[in-house]
Protein backbone atom coordinates (compact mmCIF):
# COMPACT_ATOMS: atom_id res chain seq x y z
CA UNK A 1 0.00 0.00 0.00
CA UNK A 2 2.87 3.10 -0.75
CA UNK A 3 1.50 6.24 -1.62
CA UNK A 4 4.34 6.02 -5.18
CA UNK A 5 5.63 8.92 -4.94
CA UNK A 6 8.91 9.69 -6.98
CA UNK A 7 11.63 7.62 -6.07
CA UNK A 8 14.76 9.29 -7.05
CA UNK A 9 15.70 12.13 -9.13
CA UNK A 10 16.44 10.30 -12.38
CA UNK A 11 13.33 9.03 -12.40
CA UNK A 12 10.81 11.87 -12.05
CA UNK A 13 8.30 11.73 -14.92
CA UNK A 14 5.66 13.10 -15.76
CA UNK A 15 3.14 11.44 -14.04
CA UNK A 16 4.83 12.25 -10.87
CA UNK A 17 5.21 16.05 -11.70
CA UNK A 18 1.11 15.91 -11.91
CA UNK A 19 0.77 14.02 -8.18
CA UNK A 20 3.30 17.04 -7.64
CA UNK A 21 1.00 19.72 -8.95
CA UNK A 22 -2.06 18.08 -7.59
CA UNK A 23 -0.94 17.93 -4.37
CA UNK A 24 0.00 21.82 -4.27
CA UNK A 25 -3.25 22.12 -5.32
CA UNK A 26 -4.85 20.53 -2.53
CA UNK A 27 -2.62 22.17 -0.14
CA UNK A 28 -3.38 25.75 -1.65
CA UNK A 29 -7.11 24.71 -1.07
CA UNK A 30 -6.71 23.43 2.46
CA UNK A 31 -5.19 27.16 3.52
CA UNK A 32 -7.95 28.52 1.75
CA UNK A 33 -10.45 26.85 4.17
CA UNK A 34 -12.15 24.40 1.71
CA UNK A 35 -13.34 21.51 3.47
CA UNK A 36 -13.23 19.11 0.78
CA UNK A 37 -9.70 19.47 -0.02
CA UNK A 38 -9.09 18.27 3.91
CA UNK A 39 -11.22 15.91 3.16
CA UNK A 40 -9.08 15.09 -0.17
CA UNK A 41 -6.38 14.51 1.91
CA UNK A 42 -7.43 11.93 4.75
CA UNK A 43 -9.33 9.78 1.97
CA UNK A 44 -5.59 9.85 0.00
CA UNK A 45 -3.10 9.78 3.22
CA UNK A 46 -5.27 8.23 5.89
CA UNK A 47 -4.98 4.35 5.66
CA UNK A 48 -1.47 5.18 4.38
CA UNK A 49 -0.64 7.46 7.99
CA UNK A 50 -2.71 4.80 10.24
CA UNK A 51 -0.47 1.59 8.63
CA UNK A 52 2.81 3.67 9.28
CA UNK A 53 1.16 4.55 13.25
CA UNK A 54 0.32 0.98 14.29
CA UNK A 55 4.07 0.04 13.11
CA UNK A 56 5.25 2.78 15.40
CA UNK A 57 3.01 2.16 19.03
CA UNK A 58 1.93 -1.40 17.85
CA UNK A 59 -1.30 -0.95 19.63
CA UNK A 60 -4.92 -0.54 18.15
CA UNK A 61 -6.59 1.60 19.90
CA UNK A 62 -2.89 4.01 20.15
CA UNK A 63 -3.15 3.79 16.01
CA UNK A 64 -6.61 5.20 16.11
CA UNK A 65 -6.10 8.23 18.92
CA UNK A 66 -2.87 9.00 17.10
CA UNK A 67 -3.60 8.71 13.71
CA UNK A 68 -6.71 11.20 14.68
CA UNK A 69 -4.57 13.71 16.48
CA UNK A 70 -1.97 13.46 13.15
CA UNK A 71 -4.58 14.74 10.95
CA UNK A 72 -6.10 17.19 13.75
CA UNK A 73 -2.43 18.88 13.89
CA UNK A 74 -1.96 18.69 10.42
CA UNK A 75 -4.84 20.60 9.36
CA UNK A 76 -4.43 23.31 12.19
CA UNK A 77 -0.65 23.88 10.63
CA UNK A 78 -1.53 23.39 7.82
CA UNK A 79 -0.36 27.13 6.55
CA UNK A 80 2.99 26.03 7.82
CA UNK A 81 3.88 23.63 5.16
CA UNK A 82 5.97 25.38 2.56
CA UNK A 83 5.55 25.83 -1.33
CA UNK A 84 8.32 23.14 -2.00
CA UNK A 85 7.29 20.82 0.71
CA UNK A 86 5.91 17.26 -0.08
CA UNK A 87 2.67 16.25 1.45
CA UNK A 88 3.60 13.17 2.42
CA UNK A 89 6.80 13.44 4.60
CA UNK A 90 5.30 16.93 5.91
CA UNK A 91 2.15 13.96 7.31
CA UNK A 92 4.39 11.40 8.11
CA UNK A 93 6.48 13.30 10.16
CA UNK A 94 3.73 14.69 11.94
CA UNK A 95 2.49 10.81 12.72
CA UNK A 96 6.09 9.90 13.93
CA UNK A 97 5.90 13.13 16.26
CA UNK A 98 2.70 12.16 17.57
CA UNK A 99 3.86 8.50 17.76
CA UNK A 100 6.71 9.14 19.88
CA UNK A 101 4.71 11.58 22.47
CA UNK A 102 2.48 9.04 22.81
CA UNK A 103 5.20 6.30 23.54
CA UNK A 104 6.89 8.89 25.78
CA UNK A 105 3.21 9.47 27.36
CA UNK A 106 3.23 5.26 27.76
CA UNK A 107 6.01 5.56 30.09
CA UNK A 108 8.55 4.26 27.83
CA UNK A 109 11.60 5.34 25.64
CA UNK A 110 10.46 4.96 22.30
CA UNK A 111 14.32 3.82 21.36
CA UNK A 112 14.09 0.35 23.62
CA UNK A 113 13.67 -2.35 20.57
CA UNK A 114 14.35 -5.05 23.05
CA UNK A 115 11.01 -4.30 24.35
CA UNK A 116 9.43 -3.79 21.55
CA UNK A 117 10.55 -7.36 20.74
CA UNK A 118 8.52 -8.55 23.74
CA UNK A 119 5.25 -7.59 22.63
CA UNK A 120 3.03 -9.71 20.91
CA UNK A 121 4.07 -10.72 17.67
CA UNK A 122 1.69 -8.72 15.47
CA UNK A 123 -1.88 -7.75 14.61
CA UNK A 124 -5.30 -9.05 13.92
CA UNK A 125 -6.03 -12.48 12.92
CA UNK A 126 -3.21 -14.03 11.31
CA UNK A 127 -5.63 -16.86 9.53
CA UNK A 128 -6.39 -14.45 7.16
CA UNK A 129 -2.82 -13.11 6.23
CA UNK A 130 -1.39 -13.27 2.95
CA UNK A 131 1.64 -14.78 4.54
CA UNK A 132 0.36 -17.73 6.63
CA UNK A 133 0.67 -17.62 10.65
CA UNK A 134 4.38 -18.74 11.15
CA UNK A 135 5.68 -16.26 8.75
CA UNK A 136 3.48 -13.26 9.32
CA UNK A 137 4.82 -13.67 12.96
CA UNK A 138 8.06 -14.01 12.08
CA UNK A 139 8.08 -10.49 10.27
CA UNK A 140 5.78 -8.81 13.49
CA UNK A 141 8.22 -9.90 15.81
CA UNK A 142 11.81 -9.11 13.46
CA UNK A 143 9.88 -5.64 12.85
CA UNK A 144 9.67 -5.36 16.83
CA UNK A 145 13.28 -5.83 17.25
CA UNK A 146 14.41 -2.85 15.02
CA UNK A 147 14.37 0.62 17.18
CA UNK A 148 10.78 2.54 16.14
CA UNK A 149 12.80 5.33 13.89
CA UNK A 150 14.40 2.62 12.59
CA UNK A 151 11.64 0.56 11.43
CA UNK A 152 9.72 3.21 10.15
CA UNK A 153 12.97 4.17 7.93
CA UNK A 154 12.68 0.88 6.75
CA UNK A 155 9.14 0.81 6.02
CA UNK A 156 8.76 4.40 4.64
CA UNK A 157 11.39 3.07 2.00
CA UNK A 158 9.86 -0.49 1.17
CA UNK A 159 6.19 -0.71 2.76
CA UNK A 160 5.30 2.81 1.94
CA UNK A 161 7.71 4.05 -1.13
CA UNK A 162 9.09 7.10 -0.24
CA UNK A 163 12.65 8.22 -1.79
CA UNK A 164 15.10 8.22 0.40
CA UNK A 165 14.91 12.37 0.67
CA UNK A 166 11.43 12.66 1.96
CA UNK A 167 12.19 9.68 4.46
CA UNK A 168 15.13 12.39 6.16
CA UNK A 169 12.65 15.03 5.67
CA UNK A 170 9.57 12.91 7.74
CA UNK A 171 12.34 11.71 10.44
CA UNK A 172 14.46 15.10 10.91
CA UNK A 173 17.56 13.09 9.35
CA UNK A 174 20.04 13.79 6.98
CA UNK A 175 20.34 11.72 3.92
CA UNK A 176 23.36 9.65 4.78
CA UNK A 177 21.61 9.08 7.84
CA UNK A 178 17.95 7.59 6.10
CA UNK A 179 20.40 5.50 3.94
CA UNK A 180 22.45 4.23 6.67
CA UNK A 181 19.56 3.82 9.17
CA UNK A 182 17.51 1.60 6.28
CA UNK A 183 20.43 -0.57 5.86
CA UNK A 184 20.99 -1.24 8.94
CA UNK A 185 17.34 -2.49 9.64
CA UNK A 186 17.61 -4.73 6.60
CA UNK A 187 20.50 -6.39 8.09
CA UNK A 188 19.13 -7.13 11.00
CA UNK A 189 15.81 -8.29 9.45
CA UNK A 190 17.39 -10.30 7.28
CA UNK A 191 18.99 -12.01 9.77
CA UNK A 192 16.40 -12.62 11.39
CA UNK A 193 13.95 -13.57 8.43
CA UNK A 194 16.57 -15.56 6.91
CA UNK A 195 14.90 -19.31 6.99
CA UNK A 196 12.25 -17.35 6.04
CA UNK A 197 13.22 -15.58 3.04
CA UNK A 198 14.78 -19.04 1.66
CA UNK A 199 11.05 -20.21 1.70
CA UNK A 200 9.82 -16.97 -0.44
CA UNK A 201 12.71 -17.90 -2.89
CA UNK A 202 10.12 -17.67 -5.44
CA UNK A 203 7.61 -14.98 -4.13
CA UNK B 1 28.25 -0.51 -14.93
CA UNK B 2 29.46 -1.25 -11.72
CA UNK B 3 27.22 -2.56 -8.69
CA UNK B 4 25.06 -0.01 -7.22
CA UNK B 5 22.56 -0.83 -4.57
CA UNK B 6 20.27 1.99 -4.82
CA UNK B 7 19.35 1.26 -8.88
CA UNK B 8 19.00 -2.38 -7.64
CA UNK B 9 16.53 -1.22 -4.68
CA UNK B 10 14.72 0.93 -6.80
CA UNK B 11 13.94 -1.73 -9.54
CA UNK B 12 13.26 -3.79 -6.91
CA UNK B 13 10.46 -1.67 -5.44
CA UNK B 14 9.18 -0.86 -9.14
CA UNK B 15 10.19 2.60 -9.12
CA UNK B 16 13.40 2.19 -11.86
CA UNK B 17 12.27 2.49 -16.11
CA UNK B 18 13.43 5.13 -18.91
CA UNK B 19 17.09 4.65 -19.79
CA UNK B 20 18.63 3.35 -17.09
CA UNK B 21 17.13 -0.29 -17.13
CA UNK B 22 18.37 -1.78 -19.92
CA UNK B 23 21.71 -1.58 -18.63
CA UNK B 24 20.99 -2.56 -15.45
CA UNK B 25 19.68 -5.59 -17.11
CA UNK B 26 22.59 -6.44 -19.24
CA UNK B 27 24.75 -5.75 -15.68
CA UNK B 28 22.34 -8.38 -13.78
CA UNK B 29 22.66 -10.81 -16.68
CA UNK B 30 26.44 -11.13 -15.81
CA UNK B 31 26.89 -10.19 -12.25
CA UNK B 32 25.47 -13.13 -9.90
CA UNK B 33 25.81 -10.98 -6.53
CA UNK B 34 23.55 -8.53 -7.93
CA UNK B 35 21.08 -11.03 -8.68
CA UNK B 36 20.96 -12.47 -5.37
CA UNK B 37 20.75 -8.68 -3.67
CA UNK B 38 17.96 -8.19 -6.10
CA UNK B 39 15.99 -11.40 -5.42
CA UNK B 40 16.52 -11.06 -1.46
CA UNK B 41 14.98 -7.24 -1.95
CA UNK B 42 11.82 -8.49 -3.64
CA UNK B 43 11.32 -10.89 -1.22
CA UNK B 44 11.93 -8.45 1.26
CA UNK B 45 9.30 -6.21 -0.46
CA UNK B 46 6.55 -8.86 -0.22
CA UNK B 47 7.30 -10.01 3.57
CA UNK B 48 7.09 -6.44 4.38
CA UNK B 49 3.84 -4.76 2.17
CA UNK B 50 1.95 -8.64 2.52
CA UNK B 51 1.86 -8.42 5.87
CA UNK B 52 -1.18 -7.29 8.25
CA UNK B 53 -2.33 -4.35 10.00
CA UNK B 54 -5.11 -3.57 11.63
CA UNK B 55 -7.50 -1.69 8.76
CA UNK B 56 -8.11 2.01 9.97
CA UNK B 57 -11.77 2.29 11.68
CA UNK B 58 -14.93 3.68 9.77
CA UNK B 59 -15.28 6.88 11.36
CA UNK B 60 -11.92 8.25 11.81
CA UNK B 61 -12.74 11.14 9.12
CA UNK B 62 -15.85 12.05 11.29
CA UNK B 63 -13.96 12.21 14.72
CA UNK B 64 -10.93 14.00 12.95
CA UNK B 65 -13.73 17.07 11.44
CA UNK B 66 -15.55 16.70 14.74
CA UNK B 67 -11.97 18.47 16.64
CA UNK B 68 -11.11 20.29 13.27
CA UNK B 69 -12.24 24.03 13.50
CA UNK B 70 -14.31 25.73 10.44
CA UNK B 71 -11.47 27.99 8.91
CA UNK B 72 -12.20 31.18 7.44
CA UNK B 73 -12.46 31.30 3.71
CA UNK B 74 -9.96 33.44 2.20
CA UNK B 75 -8.98 35.14 -0.78
CA UNK B 76 -11.30 35.80 -3.32
CA UNK B 77 -14.21 33.22 -2.62
CA UNK B 78 -15.32 35.41 0.78
CA UNK B 79 -17.32 37.80 -1.31
CA UNK B 80 -19.17 35.17 -2.42
CA UNK B 81 -20.34 33.63 0.78
CA UNK B 82 -23.82 35.77 0.93
CA UNK B 83 -24.45 35.33 -2.16
CA UNK B 84 -24.09 31.10 -1.75
CA UNK B 85 -26.29 31.67 1.19
CA UNK B 86 -28.82 33.86 -0.54
CA UNK B 87 -28.90 31.61 -3.68
CA UNK B 88 -29.60 28.40 -1.60
CA UNK B 89 -31.97 29.77 0.51
CA UNK B 90 -33.85 30.72 -2.58
CA UNK B 91 -33.48 27.80 -4.28
CA UNK B 92 -34.63 26.23 -1.19
CA UNK B 93 -37.62 28.05 -0.68
CA UNK B 94 -38.80 27.65 -4.49
CA UNK B 95 -39.10 23.57 -3.26
CA UNK B 96 -39.94 24.18 -0.57
CA UNK B 97 -36.95 22.00 0.91
CA UNK B 98 -36.10 22.16 4.47
CA UNK B 99 -32.88 23.70 3.94
CA UNK B 100 -34.60 27.27 3.89
CA UNK B 101 -34.27 27.04 8.11
CA UNK B 102 -30.64 26.02 7.93
CA UNK B 103 -28.27 28.63 10.16
CA UNK B 104 -25.09 29.94 7.73
CA UNK B 105 -22.01 28.44 8.00
CA UNK B 106 -23.12 25.20 7.95
CA UNK B 107 -22.52 23.69 4.51
CA UNK B 108 -19.20 22.57 3.33
CA UNK B 109 -16.08 24.47 3.60
CA UNK B 110 -18.39 27.30 5.88
CA UNK B 111 -16.76 29.65 8.52
CA UNK B 112 -18.85 29.36 11.03
CA UNK B 113 -19.08 26.53 13.81
CA UNK B 114 -22.87 27.07 14.04
CA UNK B 115 -23.27 24.74 10.99
CA UNK B 116 -20.75 21.86 12.87
CA UNK B 117 -23.88 19.23 12.55
CA UNK B 118 -24.42 20.06 9.27
CA UNK B 119 -20.63 19.67 8.40
CA UNK B 120 -20.26 16.47 9.57
CA UNK B 121 -23.81 14.68 8.18
CA UNK B 122 -21.95 16.38 5.34
CA UNK B 123 -18.65 14.25 5.34
CA UNK B 124 -20.79 10.97 6.21
CA UNK B 125 -22.44 12.10 2.49
CA UNK B 126 -19.14 12.99 1.25
CA UNK B 127 -20.96 15.90 -0.59
CA UNK B 128 -22.05 19.48 0.18
CA UNK B 129 -25.80 19.51 1.61
CA UNK B 130 -26.85 22.94 1.21
CA UNK B 131 -24.39 25.22 -1.24
CA UNK B 132 -20.60 25.24 -1.48
CA UNK B 133 -19.45 28.84 -0.36
CA UNK B 134 -18.49 29.32 -4.00
CA UNK B 135 -22.46 29.09 -4.59
CA UNK B 136 -22.32 25.58 -6.81
CA UNK B 137 -25.21 23.94 -6.57
CA UNK B 138 -25.32 20.87 -4.38
CA UNK B 139 -24.39 18.01 -4.81
CA UNK B 140 -20.40 17.47 -5.43
CA UNK B 141 -17.92 14.87 -4.42
CA UNK B 142 -14.75 15.41 -3.43
CA UNK B 143 -11.87 13.48 -5.04
CA UNK B 144 -8.34 13.52 -4.63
Amino acid sequence: MGVGFAPAAWALESSQLLVLDRERSLVSRARDGEQDAFRAVFDHFGKTVHRLVWDLVRDDAAADEVTQETFVRAFARIDSIRDDERLAPWLFGIARNVAFEHLRTRGRSPLRPQEEANEAAGPGTPESSLLGREVESAVQTALGQLSPDRRAALLLRVDHGLPYEQIAESLGWSLSKAKVEVHRARKVLRGLLSPHLEDHRDL
Amino acid sequence: MTCDWEPLEALALGELDGAALPALQRHLQACEPCTSELRLLRQERQLLRARQTPPMPRGLWRSVLARTPARPIRGGRAWMQPLALAAALALAVLVGHPAAKVTPGGSCGGPSRQGDEIRLAESDFNACLVATPSGEAALYSCCF
